[in-house]
């Protein structure tokens, strides 16, 4: 037995008592964010309203992007070492991140209506995004389609590594084509970027949504262990 | 505003609905698992 399952199984019978105690701080911690993003950080002259999106926009971004890191990493141990929990963990960070990518399209183009005037323009950032979402949902499909265990893994740790390589494209995608629309944000040493009431409800609705991920990943990590377990309990009863 | 609070909307319920699709996908399994072990 690999390390990872190691830590696995002393994680699994414990899942129920840290989901609960994640969900209790992200309660907390949301209604903390939305009181900061509506009633705390000031009112952004040029955009207004819209901008309040920009709170819980950025974070949703970089946490898909570190599922599909996830995906990245567990598919090199899957091939690695061969162990199914990889596997496991890849799948729950290729499914959350696609739930985060699609919240990401869907709030960047409830932004992009009032400021740009349209939903959707085929800016650099937004089509690395959506190719990102197309790739992970093909991910996601390729498994679907793969009756054997070990095959689908082997499959899915190939494109889950390939796969990624969009995710530095779409970061960067802002410096590698300049003509792009997507704003940026200047920040310097020491500077945010923006005003500190603004940081502050931008750090805690990130924390928000971080807690998020980490509930929805591990509850979406013990589901594939459960369905494990009830595949090797059936080929035991066969 | 309208679109701000759409876009908080939309957050929310994609959160809720996959909290919700899954936890019935586990206690389905759950159940499913206890069935078997009886």
């Amino acid at each position: 037995m690999s390390a990872i399952d190691r830590l696995w199984e002393r994680l699994l019978p414990r899942m129920g008592l840290i989901a609960t105690a994640l969900t209790a701080i992200a309660a907390l911690s949301m209604m903390a964010s939305l009181y900061l993003v509506f009633a705390y950080a000031p009112l952004e002259k040029v955009m207004g309203w819209p901008q309040k999106i920009f709170y819980f926009h950025v974070p949703i971004a970089l946490l898909c992007y570190i599922g599909f890191f996830i995906t990245f990493v567990a598919s090199i141990g899957y091939l690695w070492s061969g162990s199914l929990t990889w596997d496991r963990l890849a799948v729950s960070g290729a499914e959350t991140g696609v739930l985060f990518a699609t919240l990401m399209l869907v709030t960047g183009m409830l932004w992009g209506k009032p400021i740009w005037g349209a939903y959707w323009t085929w800016d650099p950032r937004l089509t690395t995004s959506f190719i990102l979402w197309l790739i992970f949902v093909g991910y996601l499909i390729l498994r679907s389609q793969v009756e054997d265990e070990a095959l689908r893994a082997k499959y899915a740790a190939v494109m889950g590594i390939v796969g990624f390589a969009d995710v530095p494209l779409v970061h960067f995608s802002v410096k590698l084509w300049t003509r792009g629309i997507h704003p940026v944000i200047e920040r310097g040493p020491g500077d945010p970027g923006m005003d500190p009431a603004m940081f502050t409800a931008f750090k805690i609705s990130f924390i928000t949504i971080l807690l998020l991920f980490a509930l929805l990943f591990l509850t979406r990590v013990r589901y594939e262990f459960l369905k494990s377990d009830l595949d090797h309990l059936k080929s035991v009863g066969d | 505003m309208n679109f701000a609070i759409a876009a908080y909307a939309v957050i929310w319920i994609g959160v809720f609905g996959y909290v919700f699709l899954i936890g019935r996908r586990i206690a389905r399994l759950e159940s499913e698992i206890a069935k078997l072990k009886k």
